[in-house]
């Protein structure tokens, strides 16, 4: 496959270099390059007025019985979005100078405007929000709103979705699965607080107690077996991938067949960190008593635990019989390729693992997250895909990773400053429409990808187009009562989400996966057909049909009509009995469109 | 491989050729793709399809298809002389001349998830890699692109007992979505949300509408996502007009035929998995779940036997009697078997699956456990095996590689897999 790659993109070069394309800018049209130059302007003066401003005091980890002490912070402070953001450019635009891609117009402000609200609150703008944010005349207004979104209690839960899905396994405890809810709610508030990244992490990795008391413990119970007892090799494969950016798990039968970074002694060196976690309110046979109940989560009616794996007395792993190869061995505690810390009689092995992760020098956490909110809002990973950093899989810009991390880092982990210093770049704020020259063309950041919104997303947006009776109707807004053993019940939207749940795993944000149910459902199911609040609300004044037609592409699209679209609305409408038919229908094929489910 | 579409990334390329959905276009709007048309099955032999009746749980080879002198149930002579099953089977002994009793299945994996995951796709569960279970292989392979309904299309058969977890998902993998599984929750009401929620005329202009709206949207932003969106929107309205979907509709069938396969929602699924293999669709899974007799299996397989055996003997009869059954391949099995005698505990390592039909040498029995039931006695069959032979038997190129997102070449069947030779005619 990576020849593919290779080759499509040598093609595509031939292709820019046998087009004469000269500049980097060449096919956008005049106002969008004076744009892009004007955005460029303000971050290159602010990134001038930049000082650092000192990073939020680094967060006392709780004391731990962790035998390896926090390292002192190399943390220097932080510096201005702007600067970053500038930056960001410099070296986006030097690969494409390079490799004489052209880059796509700058995104007009509908475009931008809910590009901006889809990606930091997961949802599209209301009409009202899209009218005002078109007229306002403010030249510094797209650095505002990202500002605004960044401060809506939309932004950490629609985070704490994304990195819930990260987090638990899409295959996790098949007969009880863990309460998303309360586990969502838990990285919500922290993403809306704004905790440091590292805190939030060292906090989910040691989690102890009632899960009722501290949620983060979800986590051990999503990484688990059917009987939610933890699993030392599925938390290894989900921490591995989530906060690494590695396959470490490539290595969990043999040493790894194609790279030969990852032995299986460093898959079950980590595991043994986990290795005592165990749930000791586990429900079921074979929850016999282990080695150790001192890692423990518990969950409401105890009864019995199981370590996570089996381990001897000092914590050492024994490789069990699944793996095929060197069953039986046993392997001490050990750090992905790094030592083996010394954990003399300590019985907690989980701090020390997640001291040595989130230290400021671990050369896998900073560039995993960073490369993970770049893809987030990029659609494409700097390094590609976003879990597998490995020396065949090289990053399409190393200089602007490492930069992007070592702000993360400096800034003391701080997440919506991140999301200020990307959202603020004309990297991000590219059209998607391409140009010649760029056109499938996904290396270089040339246009901004095409992102398929997730069922959250769809499901939140459409209850914002249809102002509130698409997927809850109102009788439900409210979550059912709590199940027997304290599982909140799905609610519509939950339904309606699982029903979207398509994806497979690996896929990319670009990726579509909704099949032929999913299309049947939106195109018949009757609250997509019979009208919504915002037709009830628009027609109730008798407007002219010009206003409810673009109001309802404002509340879909973000967008007014173009004026073919205006005219082939007016007359498909003339056609219906009565407008209202009209309207409802229109509002139909609004959300039924691509452009509607695909974030552009 | 023809070189990919500049506009189309690789990975989308190969999902959208794999699923078939590039040649799909009833408007035109895919013309510079429809060569892929071409890779449709054009080999002029009649097309397999495999109805695979999945007992969830865990079904005992001891009150089924496997019994021993000392059996809580009395073994029964069948039309093939020399081969017995159980005597709550009756209806089934009668079809054994086109059955295959597979009696020495050693498979490894005794535990629900673990054993679902192996006898769907033929691979261990390790490392988080996912796989593309049987059907989705079936829906790749002998799918054809022009086809109306989906090519793999799974149906919940109802749940009698305990079911040690959901149902097995079978995904894709990097077949690609198009291959995931249509699923069809309740046999008797089909697929939902066929109908227009609006008069048909008014359907007809809305869709007219966002047709054009697509047009505009797919030309300006050479996207390969708003062309999988549009295609799954076609296929939708496909099947909305299309007349094959009445295969959904079992109440077609005459009483006759509805009350032969029985008052069961298994029934009914498995009357539904003949009225689509009929019309054409490659693969379909019925589950029947509940087999996890942890409390002994005698009380529990005798009752869901009453309905078992009404279903599947006559989706066998009724397939013969139309022509399709050395075409169609009727496969009966769970993750495992149960210990010999109680049934109480999970089994693997020797236990029991059923071939029927499929153009093989039926009217026989493969491999044989000792006299107690606990070991295979003659010719292992491995999970390997079992799967070559039943890629083998649909005429799937069971050794054909394909390549993970990841870059890594996996083949249908991992490589000691062999197929039963002495089933293939």
């Amino acid at each position: 496959m990576k020849i593919f790659t290779h080759l499509a993109a040598v093609t595509a070069v031939g292709l820019a270099i046998a087009c004469g394309v000269e500049s980097v800018v060449q096919g956008a049209p005049a106002a969008n390059i004076r744009q892009q130059r004007k955005i460029q302007r303000q971050n290159a003066k602010a990134a001038a007025e930049a000082k650092p401003t000192p990073a939020p005091a680094q967060p006392k980890t709780a004391p731990t019985t962790a035998p390896v002490k926090v390292a002192p912070p190399i943390v220097s402070g932080r510096r201005e979005p702007m600067a970053i953001a500038a930056e960001i450019d410099r070296l986006i635009d030097e690969q494409l100078a390079a490799a004489k891609v052209p880059a796509s117009a700058m995104a007009d402000d509908g475009e931008f405007i809910r590009r901006a609200y889809l990606d930091i609150t997961g949802r599209v703008p209301s009409a009202s929000a899209v009218g005002s944010f078109l007229s306002t005349t403010d030249p510094a207004k797209r650095a505002r709103l990202i500002d605004e979104l960044l401060a809506a209690p939309q932004f950490g839960s629609s985070l704490a979705s994304i990195w819930r899905r990260v987090l638990v396994p899409p295959d996790a405890n098949q007969n009880k699965p863990p309460n998303y809810v309360a586990f969502e709610a838990w990285m919500a508030d922290r993403f809306n607080e704004n905790r440091p990244f590292d805190q939030t992490v060292r906090s989910l990795l040691m989690a102890e107690g009632p899960v009722a008391e501290s949620p983060q413990g979800i986590f051990y119970i999503a990484n688990a077996d059917a009987k939610s007892f933890p699993q030392a090799d599925i938390l290894t494969r989900t921490t591995s991938q989530a906060f690494m950016g590695v396959q470490l798990q490539c290595a969990q039968c043999h040493d790894h067949p194609f790279n030969t970074q990852w032995k299986q002694s460093d898959f079950w060196g980590m595991a043994a960190f986990f290795g005592r976690v165990q749930n000791v309110a586990a429900g079921g046979k074979g929850a016999a008593g282990g080695a150790s109940i001192i890692e423990k989560i518990q969950q409401n009616g105890a009864k019995k635990g199981k370590p996570a794996a089996k381990v001897v007395a000092n914590g050492s792993i024994i490789i069990p019989e699944e793996s095929f190869h060197n069953v039986g061995t046993v392997i001490p505690a050990k750090f992905p390729a790094g030592p083996q810390p010394s954990v003399g009689d300590v019985p907690q092995l989980r701090p020390a693992f997640a001291v040595w992760l989130t230290a400021p020098e671990n050369k896998y956490f900073g560039p995993c997250i960073a490369n993970r909110f770049w893809e987030h809002f990029m659609g494409r990973g700097i390094v590609n895909p976003v879990d597998d950093f490995n020396p065949d899989n090289k990053p399409s810009h190393p200089e602007l990773l490492a930069a992007l991390s070592r702000e993360f880092v400096q800034s003391g982990f701080d997440i919506k400053h991140l999301v200020r210093c990307i959202c603020n770049s004309c990297a991000y704020q590219r059209s998607s429409v391409p140009v010649e020259g760029n056109k499938g063309e996904n290396n270089f950041f040339a246009r901004m990808e095409i992102k398929v919104l997730s069922p959250e997303a769809l499901a939140d947006s459409l209850e914002v187009a249809l102002e509130g009776r698409a997927v809850m109707p109102a009788a439900a807004m409210m979550r059912p009562a709590a199940k027997k053993g304290g599982y909140p019940a799905n609610t519509p939207r939950d339904h309606f989400v699982n029903f979207f749940n398509t994806k497979e795993e690996g896929a990319e944000a670009g990726d579509y996966s909704y099949g032929i149910p999913q299309a049947l459902m939106l195109m018949n199911q009757v609250q997509f057909n019979n009208g919504a609040a915002v037709v009830d609300r628009l027609v109730k004044t008798a407007p002219p049909r010009e206003r409810v037609v673009e109001q309802l592409y404002l509340a879909t699209l973000s967008r007014k009509p173009a004026a073919e679209e205006m005219k082939q609305s007016l007359a498909y409408i003339l056609k219906q009995r009565t407008p209202r038919d009209g309207y409802n229908g229109l509002l139909w094929t609004l959300v039924n469109r691509s452009e509607f489910v695909l974030n552009h | 491989m023809s070189r990919p579409q500049p506009t189309l990334s690789r990975r989308d390329w190969m999902k959208l050729s794999a699923a078939g959905v590039l040649a799909t276009s009833t408007s035109g709007w895919f013309n510079t793709l429809a060569a892929s048309a071409a890779q449709a099955t054009a080999s002029g032999q009649k097309p397999k399809s495999c109805i695979l009746l999945w007992m969830n749980g865990g079904p005992s080879q001891s009150h089924t298809f496997d019994l021993k002198p000392d059996s809580e149930y009395r073994a029964i002579p069948t039309s093939v002389p020399g081969i017995q099953i159980s005597e709550y089977l009756p209806r089934v002994a009668k079809q054994m001349q086109h059955c295959a009793l597979l009696r020495s299945m050693s498979t490894g994996e005794a535990v629900h998830p673990r054993a679902r995951f192996l006898m769907h796709n033929g691979y261990r569960m390790s490392g988080g890699q996912s796989f593309p279970a049987i059907g989705c292989v079936a829906s790749a392979e002998l799918g054809r692109p022009e086809f109306e309904l989906p090519n793999f299309v799974a149906i919940d058969g109802g749940v009698d007992g305990n079911n040690a977890g959901r149902f097995f998902r079978s995904v894709p993998a990097y077949l690609g979505p198009k291959h995931a599984p249509l699923i069809v929750t309740d046999p008797s009401k089909g697929i939902e949300n066929l109908k227009p929620a609006v008069a048909n005329g008014a359907f007809d202009d809305r869709f007219d509408l966002l047709e054009s709206a697509e047009k505009g949207f797919e030309k300006k932003y050479d996207s390969a996502a708003a062309l999988a969106h549009e295609t799954a929107y076609q296929q939708a309205l496909r099947l909305m007009r299309s007349e094959k979907a009445k295969a959904f509709e079992i109440e077609r069938e005459s009483e006759i035929v509805r009350h032969n396969y029985g008052d069961s929602q298994f029934g009914r699924s498995c009357l539904l998995a003949r009225r689509l293999v009929e019309v054409g669709v490659p693969f379909v899974e019925v589950t029947l779940g509940g087999w996890d007799d942890h409390g002994g299996a005698g009380k529990n397989v005798k009752r869901r036997s009453e309905y078992l055996d009404m279903a599947m003997s006559a989706l066998i009869a009724d397939l013969h009697a139309k022509g399709l059954l050395d075409s169609t391949l009727v496969v009966w099995m769970g993750e495992f078997g149960r210990s010999p005698g109680s049934g109480s505990q999970h089994f693997a390592k020797a236990w029991t699956s059923v071939l029927a039909g499929g153009g093989l040498k039926t009217g026989q029995v493969i491999g044989r456990t000792d006299k107690s039931g606990r070991e295979v006695a003659d010719r292992p069959i491995t999970a390997p095996d079992f799967m070559a032979t039943i890629y083998a038997a649909l005429g799937i190129n069971y050794k054909k590689e394909y390549t993970t997102a990841g870059g890594r070449p996996i083949r249908i069947v991992d490589k000691p897999g062999k197929p039963i030779a002495e089933l293939l005619a």
